[in-house]
C-alpha cells in the first residue's frame, strides 16, 4: 500500500524572534512520510502546527526562521535552499492546501488563470491552449460540475467548498510526491468536510501521492489517516498507527485530545476539556512541557524535572513512539 | 457588466449637473449685473437692457440655467469681460499646455508612488523607513518654494534645466501645432531638439506638480501592499512556486491597486485644477494664469467656465477610472448588481 521515502524530516527546529525572547515554536521533530501514507499532525491551537507546514515548504518569513535539521524531499535537503531552487520545487513535487478557502485564492483572477499559471510555471512547454484543458481535467478530477466553464469564473463566484476543490485541483496540478493541508476541512460544514475528505481518500490511492494532514480535529483523523502524530509545545510528543493511538493512548496529552472530543454516547455530561494552556515558548520548562497541565504527571518530580525521551512502542506501527515517562505502563503489556 | 456601466453613467451625471449648478449660481447670485460689468459704466440704460435680453438674463432662474447649459454644451461659454474674447477661445488656447503638463506631473507621480511602494513594501526595514521619509518631505513641502529652489539649484546654479520661460526656449522654433501638446507635436514633425528642449521645460515644474499626488499615491499603496502581503493567497502563490517578489508583483499589486486607482481619478483632477500656482512660478502659459487673472479682473465668466471645466475633468476621471476598476475587480462590477 505504501511506498518509497518521499519526505524524510530530521531534526526540525524553527523558532521566532520576538521582543521576549526566541519563541521555540518547532522542537527537533523528525518523521517520514512514504508515498501513499496518509499521516496526521494533530495538536490544539498554537502548538506549532502550522509553522511546521511553512517550515516543510521554506514558506517561513522573518522574524521566523528554520534553526535547524533537514527536510529532505525525495533526497534532495530543502534547507538552506534560495527562492530560486525552492521555487522549482514548491507546487511541482511538494504542495499545500491551506485552511481558509476564502482567503487562499486571488480574488481579482480567474480560476482558470490560477491553475493554467501553476501548470505552465513548471510545465514550460506546455501551451496555453492545453494547459487550460489540463486545468479543465483538474476541475472534473476534483468533481467540480460543468469545468469548462467556471474555469472563467472568479473565486467569489464558488462557493467554500468548491474553493477548497479548487485549491486541492491547483495543488495536485503538477502531479506531487506530497500534498501538505493545514486544515483543509476546518472552516469548512461538516458534509463539505467529508466530500473533501472522500476526495482526498480517492486521490492519494488514485494517484499514489502523500498527504500530510494538519489539524486540529482528531475526529477527522480517525476516519481518515493511517499514522497519527501529536505535536505539542512544538513537539510530537506521541506517533503511531491511528488505531492504536486510539485505543491505547499511551501519552496523558493525547488521551486528553482524544476525551475532548463531544461523544453521543455521554450525552448531558460536561464536555471534558484540557485544563490550562500550552506553555510560553519562549521560557519552557525544564521537564516535560505538558507537566503542569497532566492529569498522571503533575507535581511528579520526575516530571518536573527531566524531559521525557521518546520511549518505542514497536507494535504500535512503524516509528511509533510516545515522550511520557510512564508511556510503557500506559501503552500496555506490548511496550515493554 | 452594462448594468454596472448604466448605474456609473447616472452616477456621472448626477454629478455634473449638482457642478453645473453651483456653476451658474455663483455667477448669478454674485452681485453685479454681467450686462453692466460687460459694457462698462458709461454704457447707456437702453444698451444694457438691450444686452440683458441678448444674454438672456430677464428670463426666469430655471430658463437662464438651461440657456447656460445649452451654451455651455454648444462651446459658447460667454466673453471675457476684460479682453472681450470668447472664454472657449481663451481656454481652448491655453488649456493643452496645463493638461501636458499634468498628465507628464501625473505620470512622474505614479510611477514613483508604484515603484518605491512596491520596493518598500516588499524589503521593509531601512529600505521602507528611507521611503517614507521621501514621501514625508512631499507631502509637508510647500509646491511654490519647492518649485523655486528646484529653479535656484537645476538652472541658478547648475545651469542643467531651463529656467522659467515657459514650454519652450525663445530660440526654438515651435512645432507645428497638431495635438496642442508640444513634445508629442516635436515628435511628430521629427524635430528631436525641439523635444528634448520641451521635455527639458516639463522637468521642473512636472516634478514640482508630482510632489503632493506621488507621495498620496505612495502612502496609500505602501499600506495597502503590506496589508495584502499578509494575505493567505500571496503564501499560496509561492506554494504553487512563484518567488515571493514575482508574488508581490504578479498577486499582491494588483489587488492593492484598487483603491490607489481610485485615489488616482480623483488626485488627476485636482492635479489639473491645481497647477495654478506651479504654473505661475515656471511661467507656464496654462488656463491657472487665465484664471488668477480672471479672479483679479472680477473676469467671472472664464471662472465659471474654468469651475465647471474642472467638474467635467473630474467626472471623467473618475468615471474612467471607477470603469477600469470594474474590469480589474470582477468584484466591483458584481456589487453594483
Amino acid at each position: 500500500m505504501t511506498g518509497n521515502v518521499v519526505l524524510d524530516i530530521a531534526g526540525l527546529s524553527a523558532e521566532f524572534a520576538t521582543r521576549e525572547g526566541t519563541a521555540h515554536v518547532v522542537r527537533d521533530v523528525g518523521f517520514t512520510v512514504r508515498a501513499g501514507e496518509k499521516v496526521a499532525i494533530v495538536g490544539e491551537s498554537g502548538s506549532g502546527k502550522s509553522t511546521f507546514a511553512l517550515a516543510l515548504l521554506g514558506l517561513l518569513d522573518p522574524p521566523g526562521r528554520i534553526a535547524a535539521g533537514a527536510v529532505r524531499l525525495d533526497g534532495r535537503d530543502l534547507v538552506g535552499l534560495g527562492e530560486g531552487a525552492l521555487k522549482r520545487v514548491r507546487g511541482r513535487s511538494i504542495s499545500l492546501v491551506f485552511q481558509d478557502p476564502m482567503g487562499a485564492l486571488d480574488p481579482i483572477k480567474t480560476i482558470g488563470a490560477q491553475l493554467v499559471d501553476t501548470l505552465r510555471r513548471h510545465q514550460p512547454g506546455l501551451s496555453r491552449a492545453d494547459a487550460r484543458r489540463r486545468a479543465a481535467e483538474l476541475l472534473r478530477e476534483v468533481e467540480v460540475g460543468d469545468a469548462e466553464r467556471r474555469l472563467d469564473d472568479y473565486p467569489h463566484q464558488y462557493s467554500g467548498g468548491m474553493r477548497q476543490r479548487v485549491m486541492i485541483a491547483i495543488a495536485i496540478a503538477n502531479d506531487p510526491d506530497i500534498v501538505v493541508a493545514d486544515e483543509p476541512t476546518t472552516a469548512l460544514d461538516v458534509t463539505t468536510q467529508a466530500q473533501i475528505l472522500a476526495l482526498f481518500d480517492r486521490l492519494v490511492a488514485r494517484r499514489g501521492l502523500a498527504l500530510l494532514m494538519i489539524t486540529h480535529n482528531l475526529a477527522v483523523v480517525a476516519n481518515f489517516c493511517d499514522t497519527l502524530q501529536v505535536m505539542y509545545a512544538g513537539r510530537i510528543v506521541e506517533r503511531g498507527a491511528v488505531d492504536a493511538v486510539f485505543e491505547r493512548p499511551a501519552h496523558p496529552y493525547t488521551e486528553a485530545l482524544i476525551e475532548s472530543i463531544p461523544d453521543p454516547a455521554r450525552r448531558g455530561a460536561r464536555l471534558r476539556t484540557i485544563e490550562g494552556l500550552p506553555p510560553d515558548l519562549r521560557r519552557l520548562p525544564t521537564g516535560c512541557s505538558f507537566e503542569p497541565r497532566c492529569p498522571v504527571g503533575r507535581g511528579r518530580p520526575v516530571c518536573r524535572t527531566v524531559a521525557p525521551p521518546p520511549v518505542p512502542l514497536a507494535d504500535r506501527g512503524p516509528g511509533a513512539f510516545a515522550e511520557c515517562h510512564f508511556a510503557a505502563e500506559r501503552a500496555g503489556e506490548g511496550a515493554a | 457588466m452594462s448594468r454596472f456601466l448604466i448605474g456609473r453613467l447616472g452616477a456621472s451625471l448626477v454629478s455634473l449637473f449638482g457642478a453645473s449648478l453651483v456653476a451658474f449660481l455663483i455667477l448669478r447670485l454674485s452681485p453685479g449685473d454681467p450686462a453692466r460689468l460687460f459694457l462698462g459704466p458709461f454704457a447707456g440704460r437702453e444698451a444694457v437692457d438691450a444686452l440683458r435680453v441678448e444674454l438672456g438674463l430677464d428670463g426666469s432662474l430655471a430658463s437662464q440655467y438651461l440657456l447656460y447649459i445649452a451654451n455651455f454644451l454648444r462651446g459658447d461659454w460667454g466673453f471675457s469681460y476684460s479682453t472681450g474674447q470668447p472664454v472657449a477661445t481663451l481656454i481652448a488656447r491655453r488649456f493643452p499646455a496645463t493638461l501636458e503638463l499634468g498628465l507628464f506631473a501625473f505620470l512622474l507621480a505614479f510611477v514613483a508612488a508604484v515603484a518605491l511602494a512596491l520596493v518598500a513594501a516588499y524589503r521593509r526595514g531601512p529600505t521602507d523607513a528611507g521611503a517614507r521619509a521621501v514621501s514625508f518631505f512631499a507631502m509637508g513641502v510647500p509646491p511654490f518654494w519647492f518649485g523655486l529652489v528646484l529653479l535656484l539649484v537645476f538652472f541658478e546654479a547648475l545651469g542643467w534645466l531651463p529656467g522659467p520661460d515657459g514650454r519652450l526656449s525663445l530660440r526654438t522654433i515651435p512645432p507645428p501645432a497638431v495635438t496642442g501638446f508640444v513634445t508629442v507635436d516635436a515628435l511628430l514633425a521629427g524635430d528631436g531638439a525641439a523635444f528634448r528642449d520641451a521635455l527639458a521645460h516639463l522637468i521642473l515644474p512636472g516634478v514640482t506638480l508630482a510632489l503632493m499626488p506621488f507621495s498620496f499615491l505612495f502612502r496609500l499603496l505602501r499600506a495597502n501592499l503590506i496589508d495584502i502581503a499578509r494575505e493567505p493567497f500571496i503564501t499560496v502563490a509561492r506554494s504553487r512556486g512563484l518567488t515571493r517578489w514575482w508574488a508581490f508583483v504578479r498577486h499582491a499589486l494588483p489587488n492593492a491597486f484598487l483603491p490607489t486607482l481610485t485615489a488616482s481619478g480623483l488626485l488627476f483632477g485636482q492635479l489639473l485644477a491645481g497647477s495654478v500656482l506651479v504654473e505661475r512660478v515656471f511661467v507656464w502659459p496654462g488656463v491657472g494664469a487665465l484664471v488668477t487673472d480672471g479672479v483679479l479682473k472680477q473676469d467671472f465668466s472664464v471662472v465659471q467656465a474654468f469651475i465647471l471645466l474642472s467638474a467635467v475633468i473630474y467626472v471623467l476621471c473618475n468615471l474612467a477610472v471607477d470603469l477600469i476598476a470594474g474590469l480589474i475587480d470582477p468584484r466591483v462590477a458584481g456589487a453594483a448588481r
